[in-house]
């Protein structure tokens, strides 16, 4: 493969007096995900060394996990990454899980992993709407965001919030699925597809979007694996690597889906990898609602999981340990990891409790965060234009990389 | 496993035929297709009852507060947007707020106010417009937040039947159909009462 990048550098240099320009890119720019500074020092159109500086978004979020209750910080790892909200509680939900000992029964699990997909859906599908924008096709981008938009009534009409739902709980879930809302998310997960096939006519066999993409970016595995690179992006590089069937969780095992893996890692095979893992999340939707188990939404464990409602109003048992819950909750010494397959990778909390009724330590290891180190090695030597469509590509989301 | 197909273009693709044409045809035939855009301001949204809107004071029949300023909404709101100054009424419930501040531009609507609240005193509306010209005028009173029960029927419903958790343990109709109207009537510690709740949950308390 020629270097494109050296027909683009000026032919005379020689004669000519030219210099490294340093231009910066972003953080208002409207193809960098979000807050992210780029500095790119250029030669002609050439990336010569590229920086990002991080920091924009920083909230302070694991500083802020030692001075609030441990319910309390459900909240904060809803705004990690807010494209898919649900997947940091459910992450952060096995964590504490994990550290307190609760056992979730099948059926919340099973509502946990359907809305964990939702999720991966949302996500993938502002990415694929977001990334094709900034090269240019603008049709994508709405049929995205119309598949989204069905997918956010239906989640809006179970948990009430259309972005950071508050709706997984340590133990459990919230609130029961209703059988007419499961049939009409089945009925969408089995139309959806289609839609896929739609996108893949569209964009596939596009000139304009296939050169931009084709061999631009390429990453082999053993660069992915050396940068520690999770999700779609190590999968895209030829690494059959996912947490669902690696380490499964939350009753991973029981459904059957394959994992899309890309053959060169290019920006071109991580768009393919995606968009095929779109179509096993819909499948995986399905399964766990058809095979929907009977019983509780909600471990039956009294120290961490609040009583119910009605007994609080009439029963001095029931309100008192309804106050210490909420005000008390203190999960046993000691340290717990608990990482999912999140959307854009692996999404681990790694927390340490003293004992006491906020944690003395957390941790989000971050998927966004890990996968920008690849976009330095990526860039270097090609053309600005393609910075644009390597950044799209890898898929980060800065609410997660500053925390 | 599966590998992703390693595709090249084909020649018409390569040429842009497919691309134009298809591209046209796609587009013509989105244009006869129906509207999947809401007119919004002419058209509201209409939210089902689990919605999360603005949360309110639930007011009882003579337009009393129903809260008992126990604080536990205070403490366990995350953006900390709740303030609360309680003080004693010769009502029932002895124990009134005399201020109730909410910061809406605080509130994130998580509904966790609404979840850890004994006295069903504060719910989430189907409220989801807030306009206001200054910051002043996101900070709730009591007077704005107090709303008669009647107009927060569907969401009280669906709390008593999304809160009660176990579907195998059957719920406490007959007092909690008690509950509204004078807050803590029911509420008396008898010794059988605190012998059941022991039985029903064990040593895990």
């Amino acid at each position: 493969m020629t270097n494109p990048a050296a027909t683009l550098t000026p032919k005379a240099k020689g004669d000519l007096h030219t210099e490294v320009m340093t231009l910066n890119m972003g953080p208002q720019h409207p193809s960098t995900h979000g807050v992210l500074q780029i500095e790119l020092k250029l030669d002609g159109e050439t990336v010569v060394d590229m920086d990002p500086v991080l920091g924009y978004l920083h909230r302070g979020k694991e500083k802020h996990a030692e001075h609030i209750t441990w319910q309390q910080w459900m909240v904060m790892t809803d705004r990690l990454d807010y494209l898919a909200p649900l997947q940091g509680e459910f992450g952060y939900a096995l964590a504490v899980e994990k550290l307190c000992g609760i056992e979730v029964p099948e059926r919340a699990q099973a509502i946990r992993v359907a809305i964990a997909e939702c999720m991966r859906l949302t996500a993938h599908l502002v990415w694929f709407g977001t990334s094709a924008l900034e090269v240019g096709a603008i049709t994508p981008f709405f049929l995205a965001f119309r598949e989204r938009e069905d997918l956010f009534d239906l989640l809006d009409e179970l948990t009430g919030l259309r972005t950071n739902q508050e709706f997984i709980r340590f133990g459990g879930v919230k609130a029961d699925l209703e059988p007419d809302w499961v049939r009409r998310l089945a009925e969408w997960a089995h139309r959806f597809p289609a839609c896929v096939d739609e996108y893949e006519l569209l964009l596939s066999g596009n000139r304009i979007w296939y050169d931009r993409a084709r061999n631009v970016g390429t990453m082999d595995a053993d660069l992915a694996m050396s940068l520690g690179m999770t999700g779609p992006n190590l999968r895209a590089a030829g690494v059959p690597h996912d947490l669902r069937k690696a380490e499964p969780y939350s009753g991973y095992e029981k459904y059957d889906f394959e994992i899309p893996v890309g053959t060169v890692g290019d920006v071109y095979d991580r768009y393919l990898v995606r968009l095929e893992e779109m179509r096993q999340s819909a499948r995986i939707i399905w399964q766990a609602l058809e095979g929907l188990p009977e019983g509780e939404f909600m471990a039956r464990d009294y120290r961490y999981v609040l009583p119910p409602k009605d007994r609080v109003y009439t029963s001095m048992e029931e309100l008192i340990y309804q106050f210490k819950i909420v005000t008390d909750m203190r999960p046993p010494k000691g340290e717990a990891y608990a990482g999912i397959e999140g959307a854009k990778g692996e999404l681990g909390f790694y927390l340490v409790s003293d004992g006491g009724t906020c944690s003395y330590r957390s941790h989000v290891r971050a998927p966004s965060f890990v996968n920008m180190m690849a976009i330095k090695p990526l860039c270097l030597n090609r053309p600005i234009a393609d910075v644009v469509a390597i950044v799209g590509s890898i898929d980060f989301v800065m609410g997660e990389c500053d925390r | 496993m599966v590998l992703v197909k390693n595709r090249t273009l084909t020649l018409g693709e390569r040429f842009y035929f497919k691309t134009v044409f298809f591209g046209l045809i796609y587009t013509i035939k989105n244009i006869f297709k129906k509207k999947i855009t809401r007119c919004y301001p002419e058209e509201k949204l209409d939210p089902a009852p689990s919605f999360h809107g603005v949360p309110v004071l639930v007011a009882d029949s003579e337009g009393n507060p129903k809260c008992v300023a126990c604080g536990l909404c205070e403490f366990v709101c995350p953006p900390i947007a709740i303030t609360i100054h309680g003080t004693e009424t010769d009502r029932p419930i002895e124990r009134m707020p005399k201020r109730f501040d909410i910061d809406m531009l605080r509130c994130i609507e998580c509904g966790y106010c609404e979840e850890v609240c004994p006295e069903e005193a504060i719910v989430m509306s189907q409220d989801y417009e807030l306009v206001g010209g200054n910051r002043h005028d996101f900070k709730w009173g009591l007077d704005q937040l107090l709303v008669p029960e009647a107009k927060l029927k569907p969401r009280l419903e669906y709390i008593r039947k999304t809160f009660h958790r176990f579907k195998s343990e059957p719920r406490d109709e007959a007092t909690a159909a008690s509950v509204p109207g004078v807050g803590g009537a029911g509420r008396t510690l008898d010794g059988t009462q605190v012998h059941a709740a022991l039985e029903r949950y064990g040593d895990n308390y």
